[in-house]
């Protein structure tokens, strides 16, 4: 992969998403945790649940963001 | 006192299926494009081999649009290049239409939501074009395939992410204008200043600084730079 410019930019870019990417996920499961919970009455198993999926999808977003500029044949190599 | 609203207001309805509300929002997006448009006639008629005066601005402004997408998205992707261009522009003076008085389109999550939409359906048609369909879907069962609900999940949070975070910029700012604009006049006219704007002449400015100019550059910016990263990094 050959070297591109603008780099600083386009990690100033993902670096300030990689904060809202960990967020969202986190908010959206406690938005419809509560919601799906007062649906069916089973306060608060699907906003714990939902939360914790929500954790674990904002981490795997960031971890995608974060490889982004890994090379890929080290990535293999380390394999 | 009455309560400050600070949604769209709707300029006019359409006459069917019980009136389709026309707001702000959409009559500012019509006076952008308008802009744009006649910015583009201008700039390209009569167009000579040696540019001079407002061919050489619009030579520039898509030169450097043209070089920002190679850089970002490398050579083989130029293809994409008019649509960030477009991208860029349109969101540009979207964001700064809040420095003529006027409501910014960005500052309604339609607006963004939409943009937001349209990055999300080029992300997954170009990653399965590129790589094919069999292969763009067996991506979201690594590394495993119980990550598939997650990888799915993760996926869908990205226009979230894209058009809340310029939503809340700009609307954020938006807010913070009025409420000033509102304080400071009443604190002209309570120094009996009713005709003199002494304190929303000027104070804004500095607000408008940071939150047209530098938020909504920096905003455009960051849209554009993540599509461009999302849709070559699907493509790759």
């Amino acid at each position: 992969m050959k070297k591109r410019k603008g780099h600083v930019l386009q990690n100033l870019a993902l670096v300030s998403y990689i904060g809202i990417s960990m967020m969202v996920p986190i908010l959206a499961g406690v938005v419809a945790g509560r919601w799906l919970d007062q649906r069916f009455g089973t306060n608060p198993i699907f906003l714990f649940i939902l939360i914790i999926s929500g954790v674990l999808i904002g981490g795997r977003n960031a971890y995608y963001l974060a490889m982004k500029d890994v090379d890929p044949t080290t990535k293999r190599e380390r394999k | 006192m009455q309560p400050i609203a600070f949604g769209p207001k709707v300029i006019f309805e359409l006459p069917f299926l019980d009136g389709i509300p026309v707001t702000e929002t959409v009559v500012n997006t019509w006076f952008i494009m308008a802009v744009l448009v006649v910015l583009s006639i201008i700039g390209t008629r009569s167009l000579k081999l040696v540019p001079k005066g407002k061919q050489n601005l619009a030579e520039a402004v898509v030169e450097v649009l043209n070089n920002l997408t190679k850089q970002t998205m490398g050579d083989d992707k130029m293809s994409f290049a008019p649509y960030m261009g477009t991208l860029f522009l349109m969101l540009l003076f979207m964001n700064l239409l809040g420095l003529i008085g006027l409501r910014p389109p960005t500052a309604d999550l339609n607006t963004t939501l939409a943009l937001a939409i349209m990055t999300f359906v080029m992300i997954h048609y170009f990653g399965a074009r590129t790589k094919g369909l069999g292969t763009y879907l067996k991506g979201f069962t690594e590394p495993f395939v119980f990550l598939l609900p997650l990888n799915i999940m993760g996926e869908l949070a990205t226009p979230i992410s894209l058009s809340f975070r310029l939503f809340g910029n700009m609307v954020g700012g938006l807010i913070v204008l009025s409420l000033a604009y509102g304080g400071l006049t009443s604190l002209s006219s309570m120094l009996g200043l009713d005709l003199l704007p002494l304190f929303q002449g000027g104070i804004p400015v500095v607000l408008h600084l940071y939150f047209d100019v530098f938020a909504g550059v920096l905003q455009t910016f960051i849209f554009v730079m993540l599509t461009m990263v999302f849709v070559s990094l699907a493509m790759d």
